[in-house]
């Protein structure tokens, strides 16, 4: 049944079978969310919101279908509280350059973890910058999860935000995140949890996690890039001032003043990311259908054959907790990763190298790259096999 | 399609020449491969000191990346050593090839890229 689903992994790559391992990058796309955005464009292709031609009242009921959707995949209250933004990046500038403009202040404290994506990093980075904020971040311990000892004597009444990412892109680490809101709230901090690792591989409620915001990536989640999610609470996001400006996220406009529209559109500017949002409402009913639970049992599962095969290799070395999402970084005593992920590709293994937007992390580990990979539901043992051969060969080769 | 990692390469690369720290170089440059944080840093003895034009007397660089970024910096150093800024400036990715004794997809040309248009970025 996954194998019709996903076409693109019948694929021959240099002569051998496709072996998918960059899902953390991006994940392939199911016949069922192409199918749903080539719907949209042949029957009911038409701008949302305000139209009165039927194309325009059923591409409005596929969009905001789409959003309730987005609403009970993670448990949200109301779907007004559900935003359709670019994708995850944009979802945490959208918190950054509106909550945080307006809330951090000079001497104010923001505490991310050692192992944040720059996409969870920058821009707060660049929003104490300009604040006179303060930094802080919860550190690793040596197995590379987070040092929640650490945590409790982080937190100030300085504390105004903790943004943290729910699964690592790098170590695999699954954060106890409900642990870190409680403490946050606690000192009357925010919560912001990253979950673009964490969409297609962990099933998600945010009332029982509590966090303020949590934003999803689309396309790692087998729907298309160019749309993300931003989760807000809404007495939060109604007290927030605008992102964008302009078309649709306004109620009234004369030439000198305009108000707003309410939730959730007063976050959406301009015309939407229509085939986007239905692409992304069908993969999460296509996550639904087959089952989170299910998907983290079997991702589980190979992810752990995985680590096993890998440590079999001389000279490999494994980042991250033995207990993990399902991502595996790795490097090479003999074969710079780069050059791993070039002989892995010749065996047509797709696989990340690099410093996978962690490069503080990567420097702290006195590391410049790592070889990525990381599984989806559609991966087998057979495919893990087949990593595990290809770097056998690699090593071989730089050993000749 | 051809192997990358043909024996030059990787005998380069495992015995890469002119590598290390220069004590009072004429010019220096660091540079960075933003995709996979690998890192160079070249240093340059050139006749004339800092003044412009002068030929390369030697090279040193301390770079940590790839092996077709370690072997590509190697040959390269061999090469421009004695030459002109305006010999310099003239080589590209063909001349980069010839040295690696291989044709470079376009996924590694920044890779073996990195350590000439270092040089470039400072040489005199």
């Amino acid at each position: 049944m996954l194998e019709n689903q996903f076409p693109i992994l019948k694929r021959k790559i240099r002569g051998h079978r496709l072996v998918y391992l960059d899902n953390a990058a991006t994940t392939q796309k199911p016949v069922v969310v192409l199918e749903a955005m080539d719907e949209y464009y042949r029957k009911h292709n038409a701008n949302i919101h305000r139209g009165i031609h039927t194309l325009s009242v059923e591409a409005t009921d596929m969009y905001e279908g789409a959003r309730d959707r987005v609403q009970k995949f993670l448990g949200a209250a109301s779907s007004e509280e559900i935003v359709f933004t670019g994708g995850a990046t944009e979802a945490i500038n959208l918190v950054v350059w509106t909550w945080g403009h307006q809330n951090i202040h000079r001497g104010d404290e923001i505490l991310l973890t050692e192992m944040e994506h720059h996409s969870n990093l920058v821009p707060w980075q660049e929003l104490a910058r300009k604040k006179g904020a303060k930094l802080k971040y919860i550190p690793l311990t040596k197995s590379g999860e987070l040092d929640m000892a650490k945590v409790l004597g982080l937190l100030t009444r300085k504390t105004k935000i903790v943004s943290v990412v729910h699964i690592s892109n790098f170590l695999g680490t699954v954060n106890p995140i409900e642990k870190i809101v409680k403490a946050a709230h606690k000192v009357g901090a925010l919560t912001l949890v990253d979950g673009a690792q964490a969409g297609a591989h962990e099933p998600i409620d945010v009332q029982k996690i509590g966090c303020d915001f949590y934003v999803l990536s689309g396309h790692k989640m087998y729907g298309p890039t160019g749309v993300g999610v931003l989760y807000g609470k809404k007495e939060i996001l109604e007290n927030m001032p605008p992102y964008q400006t302009g078309g649709h996220m306004i109620e009234e406009v004369d030439y000198q003043h305009a108000t707003w529209n309410v939730l959730p559109w007063k976050f959406e500017a301009g015309t939407a990311k229509i085939a986007e949002v239905i692409g992304l409402g069908a993969a999460v009913q296509f996550l639904n259908k087959t089952g989170l639970r299910a998907i983290k049992n079997h991702e589980t599962q190979i992810t752990n054959y995985a680590l096993r095969k890998l440590k079999e290799v001389p000279g490999i070395m494994i980042y991250g907790p033995n207990t993990r999402g399902p991502v595996i970084a790795f490097t090479s005593d003999i074969v710079p990763a780069h050059d791993l992920a070039t002989l892995l590709d010749q065996r047509g293994v797709a696989v990340r190298t690099g410093h996978h937007c962690t490069m503080p992390l990567h420097r702290k580990l006195g590391i410049q790259s790592s070889v990525r990979a990381s599984f989806a539901l559609y991966n087998t043992k057979a495919d893990v096999d087949a990593l595990a051969d290809a770097v056998k060969l690699a090593i071989a080769k730089f050993h000749s | 399609m051809t192997d990358l990692y043909q024996p030059q390469i990787l005998r380069e690369y495992r015995n890469p020449k002119n590598t290390g720290v220069m004590k009072n170089p004429t010019h220096q440059a660091r540079a960075l491969n933003s995709s996979c944080g690998d890192e160079i840093t070249v240093y340059l003895s050139a006749q004339g000191g800092s003044s412009s034009g002068g030929k390369i007397l030697d090279i040193k660089y301390d770079a940590r990346g790839c092996a077709l970024t370690i072997a590509s910096a190697s040959f390269l150093s061999e090469k421009i050593k004695g030459k002109k800024t305006s010999e310099i400036n003239k080589l590209d990715l063909k001349d980069v090839e010839k040295l690696l004794g291989t044709k470079i997809a376009a996924a590694r040309q920044p890779c073996v890229l990195l350590p000439l248009d270092t040089v470039k970025k400072k040489s005199p």
